[in-house]
């Protein structure tokens, strides 16, 4: 399905800004960087793509599988293109929100938010595991529409790329406009934080009008300093520990909880168990929330 | 494939100059709890409800130990340039040499820490007896 990747091209920019983001640490924030945590990140990144390398054959012929049953031939016009990234990118917002809400997909996208930190280098921390969460197929489906994979492919990729600069406190606010339809470090520094009443919020990949459609929106306060990370901070660099904590910790959970609980460990929310003894985002905001009206 | 293994073989170069140059502006930095209310402040987002009454801090502030108005216990440590935080479970791996505390998560992935409380040491270690385990 890969005819044309174009993340290959965009490595440069991504190396060349992720250097100028450093340079301005250096000298504002040092605390924005730490050099584990950016080879941890990093690292995940180039994992990533090593397994892309190895199962993009698998996820073509699946995409290619939903394409003779298409019911229309959308063909290559530029307005295709243009239906084509809007619909992936709507694809986006639902797999990004089952994966914070669905522990099988979590514990793939976790390792993208288990940094403390927030900078360019975060945006390359990707899963390893993507594939085997079956996440892709949330993304091939338009293929039974009628837009041909090669073109799909494309479009996830031009995404991703789309998605990297945002992930930056360099920038604080840009015009109102623009942050009113497009996602922006604003807004995606909020879906980075921990903070309860920022958690679960702003799911969006280019366009942040699906929040604001589907309800899940939520602007940054400037009062309110944000924590990174993720609820149970991972305390570790190790990189095979950031990519597969959560799969160890579902494997686990398998292991203990009673026969007719065990699929609620890997269906349910993140942080849910049988006998309610630990923290779901909800309970954590919930928690919050009360503490507020208090 | 060898295009691939070339631009693998180039990002990982890529990656481990990144992460020298990182290290060369000094970024990260030797970051330490400047007093009780930043570890307070930090055990508080750690986990939403924790409520400190006694915290003691490293005598170097990598770290600190909480207890909460509900008895738990909260061991926080230097985690790079932040901190990270876990509540403990039980008393089990918990060690006194002399004002070393060393205590340890169920979660080996956090590892133990050892924190340097000097004379209040000893006072932490008794209480944390009350830990079941």
């Amino acid at each position: 399905m890969i005819a044309f990747d174009p993340i290959p091209f965009a490595i440069p920019f991504f190396i060349v800004l992720i250097v100028a983001e450093m340079l301005w640490a250096s000298r504002r924030a040092p605390s924005a960087y730490e050099p584990r945590d950016t080879l941890v990140s990093l690292a995940l990144g180039l994992g990533n793509t090593a397994v892309g390398l190895l199962t993009a054959g698998a996820v073509g012929l699946a995409a290619l599988w939903l394409y003779q049953f298409r019911v229309l031939t959308i063909g290559w016009a530029w307005w295709a293109w243009v239906i084509c990234f809007v619909l992936d990118d709507f694809n986006y917002y639902w797999t990004h929100r089952s994966g914070h809400r669905v522990r099988w997909f979590w514990a793939a996208h976790v390792n993208h938010h288990s940094s403390q930190h927030y900078n360019l280098s975060t945006a390359l921390r990707q899963p390893w595991t993507g594939f085997i969460a079956l996440s892709f197929l949330f993304r091939i489906w338009p293929a039974l529409l009628g837009f041909h994979p090669t073109m799909i492919a494309a479009v996830v990729g031009v995404n991703l790329i789309c998605q990297f600069w945002f992930h930056t406190e360099t920038i604080r606010r840009l015009p109102r406009w623009f942050e009113a339809v497009m996602n922006t470090p604003s807004h995606h520094r909020v879906h980075h934080a921990t903070n309860p009443q920022y958690l679960d919020r702003n799911y969006a990949g280019v366009f942040i009008i699906w929040d604001r459609l589907f309800g899940t929106f939520q602007a940054e306060q400037d009062d309110v300093p944000i924590q990174y990370g993720i609820v149970s901070q991972l305390g570790s660099f190790n990189l095979l520990r950031a990519a597969l904590h959560e799969w160890l910790a579902i494997a686990r959970d398998l292991w203990r909880a009673p026969w007719r609980h065990k699929l609620g460990y890997v269906w349910r929310v993140p942080g849910w168990s049988h006998d309610d003894s630990r923290d779901t985002t909800d309970k954590i905001k919930a928690r919050w929330l009360e503490q507020q009206g208090e | 494939m060898t295009v691939a293994l070339v631009q693998l073989v180039g990002s990982l170069l890529a990656i481990l100059l990144l992460a020298r140059l990182a290290g060369l502006l000094g970024l990260g930095g030797d970051v330490r709890l400047r007093d009780t209310d930043e570890a307070c402040a930090l055990a508080q987002a750690t986990v939403c409800g924790f409520e400190p009454v006694a915290v003691a801090l490293d005598r170097a502030g990598i770290g600190a130990v909480l207890r909460d108005n509900q008895g738990r216990i909260m061991v926080l440590k230097r985690h790079g340039a932040r901190f990270a935080g876990r509540l403990l479970d039980s008393y089990e791996g918990t060690r006194l040499d002399r004002h070393f505390l060393t205590l340890s998560t169920d979660d080996p992935g956090f590892g133990s820490v050892t924190l340097d409380l000097g004379s209040d040491a000893q006072a932490w270690a008794s209480s944390l007896r009350r830990l079941e385990g």
